[in-house]
């Protein structure tokens, strides 16, 4: 889902930064007013863990791969403005340093996997949390990378009808909805979201075991 | 610290796929499918990186891997260490 530079017409991405950069502002003073010697550790290294996830490309039956994103866990045990700065983070160092996901489409990817997998799964976990809590974790886990695949399928998928040439040829990413929506969100229902669920029901249980184990009660997680 | 330690060594586990994300080839996939390549993308200069597609030259694919791994940690690490010392300046 790091869609590459010159996938995305300018009329999408430029919308992307309008909407994307102020909530990336805004999310950076959430973030500071969590940061403080309890937490930063935490948020550091499971934003660490996040670049290092999404190095892991696990393949799928139909020649293709992908991999877990980590939005979530950072969602449920900090807030979504925390979870979606982080993984905005991690994109744009991703695009900057190692050519992975474009510089122009940085924003609309920060907004599927950061802004959109954060906020839904802190909801859902919040929905749920009080039923199994394993489950809640990994469902939250699940939905998040679902959803941010209809987002990136969507956004994709769009780009013929928005640009095209005088013969209707696309210019920039040349497969309709009919055709994003079934490759990416099906993947992300059948393989990547399996695996986003598993990730963030581990991580956040072992999280918790670890934060007791130092005797920390709670995170300072103002939302 | 743990976790990413065993995260790490896991990394060149994403090295046994050879295939791209969906939606993330390279031009001659378009070329191969659609006969042509969209305008917008082949004119489009593609920004590489220091470390394109996380590997450096002719190293060892494994050996770029991890250096990668290791490189991208360090510079998360360093950004909230810059955030840290920010917070401690405004306070």
């Amino acid at each position: 889902m790091h869609i590459p530079d010159g996938y995305l017409s300018p009329q999408t991405y430029i919308a992307g930064y309008v909407i994307g950069v102020p909530l990336f502002f805004y999310g950076i003073k959430k973030l500071k007013s969590v940061l403080d010697e309890q937490t930063l550790p935490f948020i550091a290294t499971l934003t660490a863990l996040s670049f290092l996830v999404m190095m892991i490309n696990i393949p799928i039956p139909g020649g293709t791969s992908g991999h877990a994103i980590g939005a979530a866990v950072l969602s449920i045990l900090f807030n979504p403005w925390v979870a979606f700065v982080c993984i905005s983070l991690v994109l744009l160092i991703q695009a900057l340093i190692f050519g992975d996901g474009g510089i122009t489409t940085w924003a609309i990817t920060s907004l599927g996997l950061g802004f959109i997998s954060s906020f839904s799964s802190y909801y859902i976990y919040k929905l749920l949390k009080n039923t199994n809590k394993n489950f809640a974790l990994f469902i939250s886990g699940w939905v998040s990378i679902v959803l941010a695949s209809i987002f990136i399928a969507v956004v994709l998928g769009i780009q013929p009808i928005i640009a095209h040439d005088d013969k209707g040829n696309p210019l920039f990413f040349p497969f309709d909805l009919k055709i994003t929506v079934p490759a990416i969100v099906g993947a992300h229902i059948l393989y990547f979201g399996i695996i986003e669920g598993i990730y963030t029901l581990l991580i956040v249980k072992f999280v918790e075991k670890v934060k007791s184990q130092v005797g920390i009660d709670v995170f300072n997680k103002q939302v | 610290m743990l976790l990413l330690f065993v995260f790490i060594i896991l990394v060149p586990v994403g090295l046994i796929s050879n295939y791209p994300a969906w939606g993330e080839w390279d031009f001659s996939y378009f070329k191969q499918k659609l006969g042509f390549i969209p305008d917008g993308i082949k004119n489009f200069k593609q920004i590489e990186g220091i470390l394109p597609d996380y590997s450096l030259g002719d190293i060892n694919s494994i050996f770029s891997y991890y250096l990668s791994a290791i490189l991208g940690v360090i510079l998360i690490f360093a950004i909230f260490y810059l955030l840290k010392v920010l917070i401690k300046h405004e306070r």
